[in-house]
């Protein structure tokens, strides 16, 4: 497992989270397993990011939440909003942009040497 | 360290009480999910819990970053946005006072700014109170109201004539105002009912009725007219958020009524009503009869107006006095039609605030009543420019934040009080608050 910077990681993560919420609603435990194994462990999402990090993000319009029984658990979901879907938009053309900026400094770097 | 000592080093960090509850039990579970892999991963109980709790991360970091997302907050663009409309309403009293002189605009400013101090503190109060109260004591506040409905059709004071007024300590409280505070109460009532299926939509229909059938049958037919339209709105929102889901013909039944009031307001009219009031209702389109007096002249008033300034035709027609509730015809005839569309755009910036403000609360409980109480302002305005448009017939009507009067102003800025008390709470309380008669109101409740 490569270790990646946390700095690197923390800007992104509202954006990784959104993404997840964009195909279907999850609750937190769910969002942690799933983004680990899709980045294949490099993401390890710690519950006590996750949650503040997805309450200001439900307070802030982009999610709502909500209770659901499942079997006989009770949980607590999150689900995308409208303007959520729109933020997400908005982040990764700004990641994009970003990423293309980086990996060009970086070939550039590589052919001078 | 344990579950225990975590949650609790948690919530520490968090000052405000009422989101604590909510805060450990999504951490709770998250913890309980967790360690229910580990043992399925063939770690024993307790360790399993002990490093479920440790893959957490520090609480006490996490406690900080929840307490800045769970205070209680101040709506600011609402204050200020109150505080400009009570300022130019205020204003506009002071003009009205000395342009028309005390023959036609028997009003007193220094009492209206001691109304809407006593208002504007009266909504400080409201905001700083916690609203679930309302859907602890709804059913309590909303009999309460409708038994001074019952005292004031025997022992009311009558004035102008008119009943629904009550002598308290000295002073004089209108029914016709205080009675829109019933539809905050409607709002906490219509949350007990919620996924009550067809008993609760029947319940909610009956508490529904009766203030709008006393209120017309005590007081005055268009004032019963505005209750039932804000109420039955209110009704049909939640139901469109599926509250009476059970209920498959809630929906369509709802709006049926509403699609049938004008009907059965012509209908009782025309079999029952008064002749005056069957002169008022066809006054808009028949300008001929005696009781197309007042509309007439507001007609003259608003056709003459200029774009911009005094109007000298408005001020021959106002020798014959204009009446105390027509805020908008004055300032078209007085400022132009400039000024007078400024005031209209910013009462529609105000409604525009307070629908978004509630449409979007989380919080059930919050959402009835918010919807209610924007409802409430929101219909009272579109009804009083109508009339002032001469668009519907001269009815009895109140301008929020504009017009004179004690009880109105401080029924306005209550109301007002309650939306900031709702936008207040809105990350602090869960999604459906448990209502229960104990010191600690809100607990997280399972759908």
């Amino acid at each position: 497992m490569m270790a990646i910077d946390k700095a690197l990681l923390s800007g992104s993560t509202s954006m990784l989270v959104l993404k997840l919420l964009e195909e279907k609603d999850l609750y937190g435990y769910e969002m942690i397993e799933s983004l680990r194994t899709r980045s294949n462990n490099v993401f390890e999402l710690k519950a006590g990011t996750l949650y503040p990090l997805l309450h200001s993000l439900e307070d802030k319009g982009f999610l709502i939440s909500y209770e659901k029984e499942i079997s006989g658990k009770s949980r607590k979901y999150y689900s995308i909003t409208k303007s959520g879907i729109k933020h997400l938009k908005q982040k990764k053309e700004e990641w994009n942009a970003y990423s293309k900026a980086v990996v060009g400094v970086l070939s550039c770097v590589m052919e001078g040497m | 360290m344990d579950i225990e000592q975590y949650l609790k080093t948690v919530t520490e960090q968090i000052r405000c009480d009422k989101a604590k509850d909510m805060v450990a039990r999504e951490l709770m579970d998250h913890i309980n999910d967790q360690k229910e892999v580990y043992i399925e991963e063939g770690i024993v109980e307790e360790e399993a819990y002990k490093k479920a709790v440790n893959e957490m991360g520090d609480p006490v970091e996490v406690g900080i970053a929840l307490d800045r997302i769970h205070r209680p907050k101040m709506d600011v663009t609402m204050l200020i946005l109150v505080l400009i409309l009570s300022l130019v309403g205020t204003t506009l009293q002071y003009l009205m006072i000395t342009n028309m002189g005390n023959g036609f605009y028997q009003y007193n400013l220094h009492t209206q700014i001691i109304y809407v101090i006593v208002g504007f503190l009266t909504m400080m109060l409201f905001c700083f109170i916690d609203y679930t109260s309302i859907g602890l004591y709804g059913k309590l506040g909303a009999v309460a109201m409708i038994l001074l409905l019952l005292v004031s059709a025997t022992n009311g004071v009558l004035i102008d004539g008119q009943k629904g007024y009550l002598r308290f300590l000295g002073t004089t409280i209108s029914l016709h105002q205080l009675v829109f505070l019933y539809v905050p109460l409607f709002g906490g009532i219509l949350y007990s009912y919620k996924n009550k299926g067809k008993i609760g939509f029947f319940k909610s229909c009956l508490w529904l009725g009766i203030p709008v059938l006393l209120t017309f049958k005590i007081l005055e037919l268009s004032l019963s007219i505005s209750l039932f339209l804000i109420m039955s709105l209110q009704m049909l929102f939640v139901t469109k958020r599926g509250w009476f889901s059970e209920f498959k013909k809630a929906k369509a039944l709802i709006i049926t009524i509403i699609m049938g009031l004008p009907i059965a307001i012509i209908t009782y009219l025309a079999f029952y009503g008064a002749t005056y009031q069957k002169a008022r209702l066809l006054s808009v389109i028949n300008t001929k009869s005696e009781f197309s007096y007042l509309l007439n002249l507001l007609r003259k008033l608003l056709f003459s107006s200029n774009l911009i300034g005094k109007s000298t035709k408005g001020i021959e027609a106002s020798v014959y006095g204009l009446p105390s509730d027509y805020i908008v015809t004055y300032i078209f005839s007085y400022y132009g039609i400039v000024a007078a569309i400024i005031l209209l755009s910013v009462l529609g910036v105000f409604i525009y605030k307070v629908i978004i403000n509630s449409t979007r609360q989380k919080n059930q409980l919050g959402l009835a009543i918010g919807i209610g109480c924007s409802l409430a302002l929101t219909i009272q305005i579109i009804l009083y420019v109508l009339v002032n448009l001469t668009i519907l017939p001269t009815i009895a009507v109140y301008l929020p934040l504009f017009s004179y009067g004690g009880t109105g102003t401080i029924v306005t800025y209550a109301l007002i009080g309650i939306l900031m008390s709702i936008y207040r709470y809105q990350n602090v309380l869960a999604r459906n608050p448990i209502i229960v008669r104990k010191r600690n109101v809100s607990k997280e409740s399972s759908i």
